[in-house]
């Protein structure tokens, strides 16, 4: 068995733990960051239209529990994490996502306000290079790149859904360093020119740093307590061929995914409050429209070019979710059943393709991301059945979406045809799927007792052990998480290179 | 799937299910398959030949998809064969034209938001 010394141990390379590891560089500390996959570079993944390598470390390491949804956790392994496979939208929360208990008497507030968080989103974007535009819902704002022009659907729709906002995203409409800029290929989570955020092709700088050492294929198996039990004395590590490792260090970043970082803590016997509790992940959703005008699906210059807020605001969250809309420029994905059926009844021609057309430029097709109240029965877990590498599965617990976001939802299928009677919407259609890819919630950040981390996403037993992720969010709301994981990785590593625990 | 020669199973097919009628005959020994895919879809013939095109670049089972297509799609075997089947066949067909992963070239190229139908990365949207 070897052992090392370290100064911070980063456990995770995606975004969450980069990103603090790049501003204790910054501040001339240092930092090993390890990685249980491999470095697989961007023109790989495009050749082998895939995200990560095949190794024993980097097996997917979870089982769902048979009484939950059999659910299809998504999470990539590899340099980089998960952040290779995202598409890229980048809205900021609301200020009133971070006091959603003091505003509407429901869940959590976050311990920090939003505006403590806009100087570290204002830093995220920079580093992300989101495409964005000033606008009166997200207070000081300064996006590094211009928006994407408003795409077909966006305009038709926007006099109806007010207020409705360039889209935030990572899919910058100008070249940044390395990165092209979008191309409109709507196909983001491998997109083709390398434009979309990654890891890999806008921070990879922090892994050529000096004071940064990254160590792929090994897995943190086991924190290490010491005597005291307040402080974390090292990270036992299991390397690809069985190799163990033992990491010394001064300071511990839990940066891996919302399933695995709990799983780490349990795995090391570090259990308080609601570790592996309120686990979430935003269900796929989506209305199709049917309208009896040109919604002008197929025209924008990236996937999503605006974001609807209609659903989003307001008094109703005290009992039902905010659903934050964006439509869709590749429009309704509901062509193919149509046209197989049809050639199969043995149609064909103008008359066929008309119709098929007709129905999809008249289909407004639009994604709902939505809120829940956190379930305290979606849970982390460890299994008796044990990996590959002789540690034990994560085992999942994870229920459909609850009352508050079927309420959400229904109201939305409701009122779409009320805002948009004026286009001749005549029907709503909901597709739901799971597969948010978002993993949040399992360490939640709070001030008490049952939190697992406190404002400063520091453990709140292990004084020198720090959570990075969105692992810490206690409450989830309608907005995509990735930019605000980036804004709290920044302030957590902009703390730490001031901290002298 | 198995790989299969688009031109082998046509030409049986055309030997063994339609012998005498010389119908299935003219999709092997000419181009016309590309044709048939067009008029069934109702687009033009370079369109047509276009989505044909990228869909054998993509699928190493292309041919034996295109067989099941034009079984499922022509007399006399569309009225002897079951609508399931048929359905399966034509989804394994069109099911990846109009697809994400194809590159959403299909679905524009019927709704007119596009005038070519060769798979490309970018600029799939219309700005």
């Amino acid at each position: 068995m070897g052992t090392l010394e370290a100064e911070t141990v980063v456990i995770g390379s995606g975004l969450a733990g980069v990103l603090v590891a790049r501003e204790l560089a910054a501040s001339g500390q240092r930092c090993t960051i390890l990685e249980r996959g491999s470095l697989m570079s961007w023109d790989e993944q495009a050749r082998l239209k895939r995200w990560q390598e095949d190794l024993p470390t980097s097996e997917l390491n979870h089982e769902n529990d048979p009484s939950g949804l059999d659910y299809p956790w998504t999470y990539v392994y590899g340099v980089g994490g998960s952040a290779n496979r995202w598409a890229g939208t980048s809205p900021r929360f609301l200020p009133e996502d971070f006091e959603v208990r003091s505003r509407y008497g429901i869940m959590r507030d976050w311990p920090l306000t939003y505006a403590e968080l806009a100087p570290f989103y204002r830093s995220a974007e920079r580093a992300m290079g989101v495409a964005g535009a000033e606008n009166a819902l997200m207070p000081a704002t300064d996006y590094p790149v211009p928006p994407h022009p408003p795409g077909g659907q966006d305009q038709v729709l926007e006099p109806h859904l007010k207020p409705m906002i360039p889209l935030p995203q990572a899919r910058p409409t100008e070249a940044i360093g390395t990165r092209a800029a979008c191309c409109g290929s709507g196909r983001c989570q491998l997109c083709p020119v390398d434009a979309r955020f990654s890891v890999l092709n806008a921070l990879s700088g922090v892994f050529e740093h000096p004071d940064v050492a990254l160590r792929q294929k090994t897995v943190a198996a086991k924190l290490v307590s010491d005597s005291s039990g307040r402080r974390v004395s090292a990270v036992e590590c299991l390397r690809e061929g069985g190799e163990r490792l033992t990491i010394r260090a001064r300071r511990f970043v839990l940066a891996a995914n919302g399933i695995e970082s709990a799983g780490l803590l349990l795995r090391s016997g570090i259990v308080t409050g609601d570790t592996g509790r309120y686990l979430f992940d935003h269900y796929n959703s989506a209305a199709l429209v049917r309208v009896d005008t040109d919604t002008g699906a197929g025209i924008g210059s990236s996937l999503a070019t605006s974001g609807i807020y209609s659903y989003y605001s307001g008094e109703f969250r005290r009992h039902r979710a905010g659903v934050l809309m964006l439509p869709f420029n590749p429009g309704a994905p509901i062509m193919a059943d149509r046209l197989i059926a049809a050639i199969s009844d043995g149609r064909s021609g103008r008359d066929l393709r008309r119709d098929v057309a007709t129905e999809w430029r008249q289909t407004f097709a639009l994604d709902l991301f939505i809120d829940d109240v956190p379930n305290r029965r979606n849970r982390v877990t460890l299994s008796s059945r044990k990996d590959a590498l002789g540690l034990p599965l994560n085992h999942v617990h994870y229920e459909r979406p609850g009352d508050y976001w079927q309420r959400g939802v229904d109201h939305v299928v409701a009122d779409l045809p009320r805002r948009l009677r004026e286009l001749g919407a005549r029907d709503v259609r909901y597709l739901g799927a799971p597969q948010g890819a978002h993993l949040l919630g399992t360490l939640r950040m709070g001030s008490d007792d049952r939190a697992v981390v406190d404002r400063h996403q520091r453990h709140r037993r292990r004084e020198n052990l720090f959570v990075s992720g969105g692992a810490v969010f206690p409450t989830y709301s309608p907005s995509h998480p990735t930019l605000t994981i980036a804004a709290l990785a920044i302030r957590l590593g902009r703390y730490m290179a001031l901290d002298s625990v | 799937m198995p790989r299969l020669s688009r031109r082998n199973v046509l030409l049986a097919g055309a030997g063994v299910v339609a012998a005498g009628t010389g119908w299935w005959g003219r999709y092997a020994l000419g181009d016309t398959f590309e044709n048939h895919v067009a008029r069934t879809l109702g687009v033009d013939a370079r369109l047509g030949a276009e989505l044909v095109a990228s869909l054998r670049e993509r699928h190493d089972d292309y041919d034996a998809r295109a067989a099941g297509f034009l079984f499922a799609t022509t007399s006399p075997s569309k009225e002897l064969t079951p609508r399931s089947v048929r359905e399966e066949a034509v989804e394994a067909f069109i099911g990846p034209l109009v697809g994400m992963e194809f590159g959403l070239i299909t679905p524009l190229a019927l709704a007119g938001r596009t005038r070519s139908g060769s798979y490309r990365p970018c600029q799939v949207l219309r700005h």
